[in-house]
């Protein structure tokens, strides 16, 4: 995941500011570097690598608080908030993608771009309506601890892999008398009956 | 659940977290420990650039041609090894 602000000469783009998600170790972030947090904090990373680039960065914090809203920039002091505009490139914006994870992690980092909350994880396109925990837990990484939580469940749930277990191949044929006899007895009834 | 899956479940939980316990991160604490990683990230966005070291010699498998001077001192030491013999 790479994050850019770039402009466009005759000559061709460039590029006044980049982020990268192989970064993200050295800020602590060890693994899981192309999930929903990771691209978030990229996109965090990009805008205050930018405005720390241009002064700006202690006079728009932006938003640290209740991730899981939307949040727009509102200009302060004598300098104007740094305005770009999302490029999405050829990914498919879809509700829930990730880019709009980088874009919501530029715009909480302080950045003026013009959006609407949308294409979120957590946006219900049936109720209209953001659910803000939902992408509070997205931004956070909360999904995939679930996940790593479900499965070591299930771990312990099912037996240690080093107990000998039968090949279901192998095992002899289950017999079930009971089963079986009613079946056959059933059977010569009704031939019984047919003769008859 | 078939008897075959439930056998390969261990080995599943490793490998798709295989990345987190090469660094010794317990994935379950992600959470926790992504609001760290955000205030990291604020207190130094700056990126340091790597001090480039300079690549080794470009290695030469071509012979190189020689220059006229050099190829008139060749003829002249073949020449003379040709009139001592």
């Amino acid at each position: 995941m790479i994050c850019q602000v770039i402009y466009a000469t005759i000559k061709g783009d460039v590029t006044i500011c980049a982020a990268y998600s192989h970064e993200l170790p050295k800020y602590g972030m060890k693994a899981g570097l192309t999930n929903y947090a990771a691209t978030y904090a990229t996109g965090l990373l990009c805008a205050r690598r930018l405005l720390a680039k241009y002064d700006l960065a202690e006079t728009y914090e932006g938003n640290t608080e209740n991730l899981g809203e939307d949040y727009n920039v509102e200009a302060e002091g004598d300098r104007r908030p740094f305005k770009c505009f999302l490029d999405t490139g050829l990914v498919r914006t879809s509700t829930g993608s990730r880019v709009f994870a980088a874009l919501k992690g530029a715009v909480d980092g302080g950045i003026d771009i013009p959006h609407n909350d949308k294409r979120y994880a957590g946006y219900d396109l049936q109720d209209k309506s953001l659910d803000a925990e939902v992408l509070e837990r997205y931004i956070k990484g909360g999904i995939v601890a679930e996940y790593a939580e479900e499965m070591e469940e299930e771990v312990r749930a099912s037996p240690r892999p080093d107990t000998p277990t039968r090949h279901p191949r192998r095992s002899p044929p289950h017999f079930f008398p009971s089963l079986g006899f009613r079946s056959v007895a059933a059977i010569s009834s009704v031939d019984a009956d047919r003769r008859r | 659940m078939p008897p075959t899956c439930k056998k390969q479940e261990p080995e599943k939980y490793q490998d798709h977290f295989k990345n987190y316990h090469d660094q010794e991160f317990d994935p379950t604490e992600l959470e926790e420990a992504m609001d760290e990683v955000f205030e990291a990230i604020r207190e130094d966005p700056t990126h340091t650039k790597k001090a480039r070291s300079k690549p080794a010699d470009a290695k030469v498998w071509k012979p190189r041609k020689l220059t006229y001077d050099q190829r008139k001192a060749a003829l002249k030491a073949k020449l003379e090894a040709l009139v001592a013999a």
